[in-house]
């Protein structure tokens, strides 16, 4: 029998979006408070034939770096790269000992001593206007004339890099691009390296900018999306209060037959006998909102209370919403398209949701690519009881012991 | 966990015995670019996938706006075939994990010319559309994985791939690593002042930088007892796998070379090996000033023994692959494995004394037992990537 991966418990949670100021106001958007409208705004990309849109973005989102983040240098670093610092070197902070939020573990005592912090970063959009850039110029002007500055920030690692110059990483740095899914499997690769000992913390993010450039890759009828989100983690201990990411389950959907397995991939990640309704509203649409909102308490085996998806494929989501059996949030629908980011930030959403709902709460981050390509996780708040069996037929580890928030 | 078939689009052409042969044979294959107009720039080679190799694509997968995209395709077929694992089956848990540097992004490169760039299409910004003809000529039952974290890629995918048969999301792995030749890759190493006008020359006092290249490397992984149910033969036995960070430069590799260090430390560590057990150290290499030096030193550091550690880099002869550089030098080492001999560094002259503790291989190469290779990768951004081989008792010859 093959092994489960390892649970993994959060430090902390950094975030750069668009409207949402912390996690308790991410956690109510996700709760079905609305979003500004984001205005029209107009993208160029000059010396190209690409010509002048217009499209649904809110307004660029200020790093607002923290002040331990030393300033030197900064200002070279692509907008990307500096969300990304900035998300990542909020999920760092977390003091040892004493943290500001009941919901974040404490179990590493003293993060530095602990061993390597890994890096795992999902981007579709670092380095692109960069690489757009050098193009533009290898037409338009002599050869070595380029700022030597953009050409090394025209690959998709410079959100990983960032962080790991910047915050004396030192641990694995990996870069995961794509679809939707690069999220998700970043937090996968993360749990196997914290697994095998490779890493003793790690951050793991997904990002994304917009430009002329990057509307070309993300679907035309969502809000294209900016900002950040990193996920501080470690290894989950037997017992240890906080919120937790585990049973992983990546795999490859017929995408001719999308929905139908989609519901059995949900279906799969519930526990038996778990049919309570509980938790986030289906997004914007109220009639789809779950009857009962409080979560659920004491322990009490209702498994997930809904499902977090990110896809671009908006009659996908609304199939999994209309099962009718949990309540499903479309990320895509509320935040707009964070291309390969989509699947960290919809797994942030469920860490926000899980932090601000009474414990012990449960709920799956989805995220299904076009092609099929399919990854689904739990986030789970202490005391909620999962599945009792694993992904690959193994059980599950045993979760902490019910009860409320402390 | 075992090798258990390789698969390779390089610039000796398409398949991984192409790539063996031009090693053995010391072919150096950088030259003069013919797919754009180099007129302008001072350095103008490339390592190219021969036109005739391009062409023969056609008759082997679909057509796709990325050459990398169909490098991809080939290789997997390749090594799958030669793994003995249907390509169209699903009665297995297969999962793509794959490496790249730029992904599609080089097709933008196709719209430059003289004036404003022209761009067509839009899978130059979705990286995923890579995977999109391998998707259509295998059978992918497992997740799809796609690692950008600079050119240490290919050993990112293959420990990848190798945690995902270890965890049993997997029955196959199919690991590698992409790269196609861009006219913004040898612009942006133009304004670096990093490109060889000539050769690249790994190690030898008068490098005087590197020439990128271009192809796809695959490995097939699987459990050892899965190859031997089918009756095949592993290749290569992959021992361990290591990744760290410099976390020093976006550029330029820490002056000390700790993140490498680290990773040799954690491979040996892992297969509880000691430095004296590794044969050869297939090398980053890339013929460029500071980087040579700093890895010769840190290879000497972490493998101070008994003997100095055998280094080579086959960058010489193929150029600076990116993306796929790392899985191609895998391929490499599991042919080393099997051959026992150690290719040399084809294009030395006068080795730096810079680089004097550790022992570069001739030019011509070197007959000894080869039991266990090292082989390295670290890239812009400064995250290394490192795996171990070692050679199966039960190899295929």
């Amino acid at each position: 029998m093959p092994p489960v991966d390892g649970w993994m418990v959060v430090r902390g949670l950094g975030l750069r979006l668009p409207g949402v100021a912390d996690v308790a106001e991410l956690a109510r958007l996700v709760d079905g408070a609305p979003l500004p409208p984001a205005p029209v705004r107009r993208f160029e990309a000059p010396e190209t034939d690409l010509g002048p849109l217009d499209r649904r973005t809110h307004a660029p989102v200020p790093p607002r770096l923290p002040a331990a983040v030393a300033g030197r240098g900064l200002r070279v670093l692509p907008p990307e790269s500096l969300l990304a610092l900035a998300a990542a070197a909020d999920a760092d902070a977390a003091p040892a000992g004493e943290p500001p939020d009941p919901w974040l573990a404490t179990s590493l005592v003293d993060p530095v001593e602990a061993g390597p912090a890994a890096v795992l970063w999902a981007s579709s959009t670092a380095g692109l206007a960069e690489y757009g850039t050098i193009c533009v110029e290898a037409a338009t002007l002599d050869p070595g004339l380029s700022n030597p500055s953009i050409g090394p920030a025209s690959a998709f690692n410079g959100p990983a890099a960032t962080v790991s110059i910047r915050l004396g990483l030192d641990g694995p740095n990996e870069t995961t691009t794509g679809g939707t899914t690069a999220g998700l499997s970043a937090l996968v690769e993360a749990a196997r390296l914290l697994g095998d000992g490779a890493a003793a913390r790690a951050l793991v993010g997904g990002s994304a900018t917009v430009s002329r450039w990057s509307l070309a890759g993300l679907a035309d009828e969502y809000v294209a999306a900016e900002g950040a989100a990193c996920l501080a983690v470690s290894p989950y201990r037997d017992g240890e209060p906080g919120i937790r990411l585990g049973r992983f389950r990546r795999t490859s959907l017929d995408p001719s037959d999308l929905a139908a397995q989609c519901r059995a991939l949900v279906r799969a990640a519930r526990p038996a006998g778990s049919g309570r309704v509980a938790g986030p509203p289906a997004g914007a649409p109220s009639d789809r909102r779950a009857p009962e909102r409080a979560a659920p308490v004491g322990g009490t085996p209702a498994g997930p209370v809904g499902t977090i998806v990110s896809t671009v494929d908006t009659e996908l989501a609304e199939a999994l919403a209309d099962d009718g059996t949990r309540p499903v949030w479309h990320l895509e629908s509320s935040l707009g398209d964070f291309g390969a980011a989509g699947g960290l930030l919809a797994a942030a959403c469920a860490v926000a949701y899980c932090a601000s709902a009474p414990a012990p709460t449960s709920l799956l981050a989805l995220a299904i690519e076009p092609s099929g390509n399919a990854a689904i996780l739990e986030v789970s708040s202490w005391g909620a009881p999962t599945s009792s069996s694993g992904w690959w037929g193994e059980r599950s580890r045993p979760v902490g012991a019910s009860g409320s928030r402390t | 966990m075992v090798v258990s078939g390789v698969g390779a689009v390089s610039g000796a052409g398409l398949g991984a015995d192409a790539l063996w042969t031009a090693v053995t044979e010391r072919r150096v294959l950088t030259g003069p670019v013919t797919r754009f107009d180099m007129s302008r720039y001072p350095a103008r080679c490339g390592a190219e996938i021969p036109a005739g190799a391009v062409a023969d694509l056609d008759a082997m997968v679909p057509g796709h706006a990325s050459l990398a995209a169909r490098f991809l395709a080939v290789a997997a077929l390749e090594a799958l075939r030669h793994a003995g694992v249907p390509e169209r089956s699903r009665a297995h848990r297969l999962g793509v994990f794959a490496g790249t540097v730029m992904a599609t992004r080089p097709i933008l490169d196709q719209g430059i010319g003289a004036g404003r760039l022209d761009v067509s299409g839009r899978a130059w910004a979705q990286p995923d559309t890579l995977l999109g003809t391998l998707r259509e000529v295998v059978t992918v039952t497992g997740p799809t994985v796609l690692f950008a974290p600079g050119c240490a890629a290919g050993n990112s995918a293959i420990a990848a791939g190798a945690r995902a048969v270890a965890a049993g999301e997997v029955d196959v792995a199919v690991c590698g690593g992409v790269s196609e030749l861009s006219l913004e890759i040898l612009a942006m190493f133009t304004s670096l002042r990093a490109l060889a006008v000539d050769t690249v020359r790994p190690f030898d006092v008068n490098r005087r930088g590197t020439i990128p290249g271009e192809g796809a490397g695959v490995l097939v992984l699987e459990r050892a007892d899965r190859v031997a149910a089918r009756g095949g033969r592993p290749l290569a036995r992959l021992l361990a796998c290591a990744a760290a960070a410099d976390a020093h430069n976006p550029t330029q590799p820490h002056p000390d070379g700790n993140g490498l260090v680290s990773t040799i430390h954690g491979c040996l560590d892992r297969a509880r090996l000691t430095s004296d057990d590794v044969d050869w150290v297939c090398a980053h290499g890339t013929g460029t000033q500071a980087s040579d030096g700093i890895e010769a030193r840190a290879v000497a550091k972490a493998l101070a023994g008994r003997r100095r550690p055998v280094v080579s880099s086959i960058k010489g002869q193929f150029g600076h692959a990116e993306g796929a550089a790392a899985a191609l030098e895998a391929i490499v080492a599991v042919h080393a494995l099997a051959a026992d001999l150690v290719p040399g560094n084809v294009t030395l002259i006068e080795p730096d004394p810079a680089c004097g503790g550790i022992d570069l291989v001739e030019p011509t190469g070197r007959r000894a037992p080869v039991g266990v290779v090292l082989s390295q990768a670290f890239g812009f951004g400064g995250g290394v990537s490192t795996v171990l081989l070692g050679k199966d008792d039960h190899a295929a010859g």
